[in-house]
């Protein structure tokens, strides 16, 4: 589904980008923002899976051990947490995605208009043909 | 808290070769750079998305009209409203980090209160 790209680069790419020069940058801005987005939300969960494995292995270099039930209780509890962050980007994503369908909706617009008002302002006369480089 | 001057890149480097479970010292500073990472990423998205609703409502095509006015508008403000909510969802993420480093913080009390061996 998600491409994989490079986090670091994304930032990158994500800061220095410039956003409203035109419709086409402001679509590659929203796209990076989204696959920026679900990169790092499976990061998370990998994470926290790794971190509940670890809490629930642990022994400390001193040879303590937190109690079996419990060890497992606070790592489970852990990766619940760390999944419902993940879910949390995740969530970020869509309304990214949503942003995106405005965006959408407004270039819809413009062609719109420009197609029904197109004799007034001298673009298109009556009677043409329609290309599809407006010609 | 942290700010924009604070450069998302070397927070995302920072993210991306964490050593999360060498030590306890080492899982708290990653969790409280996820933390710091997703909070500067909620405030760019916040600005981004006033800068792209501004600069939709004031947008003039090269050629051709504009938008109606009050389609235009609105528009405009339903991309600004979903960049905020962008942001509310990262923060949800950074709230969810913040109950990890509680869990967290809890372990580390029940390993201090058992018996070595």
């Amino acid at each position: 589904m998600s491409k994989q790209i490079d986090l670091v680069e994304a930032a990158n790419d994500f800061c220095d980008s410039d956003l409203v020069r035109s419709h086409q940058t402001f679509r590659d801005y929203q796209e990076n923002l989204r696959a920026m987005l679900l990169s790092i939300s499976l990061t998370m969960s990998e994470d926290s899976r790794q971190a509940a494995a670890w809490l629930r292995h642990r022994t400390a270099p001193d040879g303590r051990r937190v109690g079996w039930l419990q060890r497992i209780f606070l790592a489970s509890r852990l990766r619940g947490h760390g999944n419902n962050a993940a879910e949390a980007f995740l969530e970020a994503a869509k309304a990214v995605v949503r942003m995106s369908a405005v965006h959408a909706e407004y270039m819809l617009a413009e062609q719109q208009t420009n197609k029904t008002t197109g004799a007034g302002s001298g673009a298109k006369r009556q009677g043409r043909y329609e290309t599809k480089d407006g010609a | 808290m942290s700010n924009r001057s604070d450069d998302l890149g070397t927070q995302m480097v920072r993210f991306e070769t964490a050593e999360i479970i060498t030590s306890h010292e080492a899982f708290e500073n990653h969790l409280y750079t996820v933390q710091q990472m997703a909070w500067t990423l909620a405030l760019m998205v916040v600005q981004d998305g006033e800068i792209a609703s501004t600069w939709l409502r004031h947008h003039k095509p090269k050629k051709g009209k504009r938008v109606p006015l009050l389609e235009r508008v609105a528009l405009s403000r339903r991309t600004r409203a979903h960049s905020r909510n962008v942001a509310d969802a990262l923060l949800e993420a950074v709230s969810s980090v913040q109950k990890m480093a509680g869990v967290h913080a809890e372990y580390l009390g029940a390993e201090k209160a058992s018996t070595p061996k």
